[in-house]
């Protein structure tokens, strides 16, 4: 039993219920994305027309926020039909109900590309994070450290939703 | 003094299996890079991993099934389509030795790696169902004895109403497939358009008239009966799984006077 399947195990059963993750709009593979500077600011606000890469940035500064704060509504609305999203959104939940703790920086984006598959490659560096399921609870320790995902996008309105997402392995 | 060095023991075991991975996962693994949110999300190896991984744990043997969705334990008869580095390829769960629980990453794996690794994919499933021998149906006639009248309901039949098991050897894995009619194609031999009939009904013997045809010329006819079959499969005694392809095998024909009947009459 190692901590990811410790820590997700117990969403499991509930999340078995939810629709499957998938289906993203190959239209937003349509625009080439150029990679910004990792040290862009992370965007907050959609604009009028969002782009996938600037709609992809917004979701993971609330991938980092959600870990600080606890409050997972906005990474919720964001993560429509994304059940990977939605096992971080419940164990955030989780944790902060229980009285444990997050600590860490987030993620810092190195690189953003999409695949002719119609989904996107995240590249970043992940900063080390520290946590206790709860109150008293045992600290674990992440290390930083790069990581990739894969994510899907589903276009909603004028913005996106991410409905898929995965880690691959480095 | 030996029973609180065991449960002593079992603490030390429960706790460092618990540590282990939250502080260093082996190089490969999505593990502990990408903070809290790789922990949560579902992990993705791509062939060459997948090799890696199992070149590295060469004291377990390991199998995999098609997965139908990132994460998730439910098992496919198509696996999901996953994208990994510049290819596509099928969504698999990895399982180690005897368990039934697969690993906590999964392999996403053209076909010719699901081949390499012992991988039973769908395809082949199906193309061994498709090459068996699955038995004709017999058409049983009634009224018996290959006649029957003119402009009367003859009545039609068949008693391959049952599954039929083979089990195969596939990539080294005995896969049990089951073949059950579910649908029958009737030929009445009559040279009518409109002769054919499609049932999901075996008919029944009389008086039970549920499939019939009534012949309006006298001659030889050779009625028979397609089977058309669903079929499904486990590997081992896992879990039953449907094939998505039906298969038609063709009936025998039979040979059947038609003849008119003269009315005669007769005393008591």
């Amino acid at each position: 039993m190692n901590l990811r399947r410790t820590l997700t195990g117990a969403l499991a059963a509930p999340l078995l219920l939810l629709p499957a993750c998938g289906g993203g709009d190959p239209s937003g593979a349509d625009r080439p994305i150029a990679s910004a500077p990792p040290t862009s600011p992370s965007p907050t606000k959609p604009p009028k027309q969002e782009s996938p890469e600037h709609f992809i940035r917004r979701w993971a500064a609330e991938d980092t926020r959600i870990q600080k704060t606890g409050d997972t509504s906005r990474f919720r609305e964001m993560s429509k039909g994304c059940r990977g999203c939605l096992k971080l959104a419940n164990l955030v939940d989780r944790i902060y109900s229980a009285g444990g703790f997050i600590t860490t920086e987030g993620w810092r984006i190195t690189r953003i590309s999409a695949s002719d598959s119609g989904s996107y490659d995240l590249f970043v560096n992940a900063a080390a994070t520290t946590f206790a399921e709860k109150e008293g609870g045992q600290v674990h320790h992440l290390p930083s450290g790069p990581a990739h995902f894969q994510l899907r996008l589903k276009r909603n309105g004028s913005t996106w939703n991410v409905t898929y997402l995965v880690q691959i392995a480095a | 003094m030996r029973p609180a060095l065991a449960a002593g023991v079992v603490a030390l075991v429960i706790l460092l299996r618990f540590e282990g991975p939250a502080t260093a996962e082996g190089a490969g693994d999505c593990g502990a890079s990408g903070g809290l949110t790789g922990v949560a999300v579902g992990c993705l190896k791509s062939g060459d991993e997948t090799n890696a991984y199992i070149a590295g744990h060469s004291d377990h043997s390991y199998s995999i099934r098609p997965a139908c969705e990132i994460g998730g334990l439910v098992l496919c008869d198509q696996p999901a389509q996953c994208h990994v580095g510049d290819h596509d390829g099928w969504l698999y769960n990895v399982y180690q030795d005897d368990s039934t629980e697969p690993l906590d990453w999964q392999a996403c794996l053209t076909k010719q790696e699901a081949q390499r690794l012992g991988g039973l994919t769908p395809g082949m499933v199906e193309h061994a169902f498709q090459r068996l021998a699955w038995p004709a149906s017999p058409i049983v006639v009634q009224p018996p004895k290959g006649r029957t009248l003119v402009n009367f309901d003859t009545n039609f039949y068949t008693t391959n109403t049952h599954p039929t098991t083979q089990t195969v050897t596939l990539i080294g894995q005995q896969v049990t497939i089951e073949a059950t009619p579910v649908g029958y194609t009737w030929h009445f031999g009559a040279n009518a358009s409109d002769a054919d009939l499609s049932t999901s009904d075996p008919g029944a013997a009389y008086p039970d008239l549920r499939v019939t045809y009534r012949y309006t010329r006298i001659g030889e006819v050779h009625p028979s009966v397609d089977t058309t079959y669903a079929g499904r499969y486990r590997v081992g005694n896992g879990r039953w799984q449907s094939i998505p392809a039906t298969l038609t095998v063709p009936g025998e024909a039979d040979d059947l006077q038609v003849v008119s009947a003269t009315p005669h009459l007769v005393g008591y």
